[in-house]
């Protein structure tokens, strides 16, 4: 446990094999809630809340439940399950205790439920992170690591696009290419952009 | 026999779990202040073609 794992695991997550453009998970809302900044940072703020949390659990999980009793292999959906109770229980508890959080994340999160990146990101820390002699409290840290990461590189590419987005309707765009198209085109070359930094870490 | 069962008991209670909060978070009320803001988010997201409303005035 120490500050360089965290930095390597937060630049490489956020950065180099980022979630939307390198790993294509989460295209739903980085196509469907980008339309306008402030939604794109209400999706990204709340994305990353619940991933880092729902990381922990899932991690924790499958160390000391699914791997112990030999049912590695119902970890899909045990995990499907886990986020699914966890968004319900993080909104009940944001609705009860904290009413601004509620009002800029709330609308949000039952979106997130369905929310693949977060899947992925539980089930990739367990393929990458989680070996049988990692001691649970390092895994567990890089894990979060990983999570906040991507969470963070989330929320940079939704706004940046978003940002885009914003500037492009206010643009002349040839009829055919207008909304979706374009959009598409721009998701392209972000893509292109990031590939470049493959191989930095 | 027990190669079955605990997979089931697992799942089990993680479905058991998932109904608890879920009936629970139903039962919380929204916040008064919060109510128009996810009014209006249900509104512009329901896509049906033969609403004119949008959630706009």
């Amino acid at each position: 446990m120490s500050f360089t794992v965290f930095a390597t695991a937060i630049i490489s997550a956020m950065l180099i094999n980022n979630v939307i453009l390198m790993q294509f998970l989460g295209i739903c809302p980085f196509l469907g809630v980008s339309k306008k900044s402030s939604s794109a940072i209400g999706m990204s703020a709340a994305v990353l809340f619940v991933m880092v949390i729902a990381s922990a659990v899932t991690y924790t999980i499958y160390d000391l439940v699914l791997f112990p009793f030999d049912i590695p292999y119902i970890s899909t959906i045990a995990f499907i399950l886990v986020i699914a109770s966890l968004v319900q229980f993080v909104e009940m508890v944001i609705k009860k205790f904290s009413k601004p959080l509620y009002k800029s994340l709330g609308i949000y999160l039952p979106l997130i439920t369905t929310n693949c990146a977060i899947l992925g990101v539980s089930e990739g820390n367990i393929t990458g992170i989680w070996t049988e002699t990692t001691p649970y409290w390092e895994g567990l840290f890089t894990a979060v690591s990983v999570s906040i990461g991507t969470g963070l590189g989330f929320g940079l590419i939704i706004f940046a696009f978003s940002s885009i987005r914003e500037k492009l309707d206010g643009s002349n765009v040839p009829a055919a290419w207008k909304g979706v198209p374009i959009s598409l085109v721009v998701a392209g070359i972000m893509s292109l952009a990031f590939l470049g930094l493959a191989g930095i870490i | 026999m027990d190669n079955i069962l605990v997979p089931v008991l697992v799942i089990g209670s993680l479905v058991f779990m998932y109904i608890l909060s879920y009936m629970l978070n139903k039962k919380t009320p929204i916040p008064e202040e919060c109510l128009e803001a996810v009014d209006r988010t249900k509104c512009e997201s329901c896509h049906s073609f033969t609403c004119t409303y949008k959630g706009e005035e």
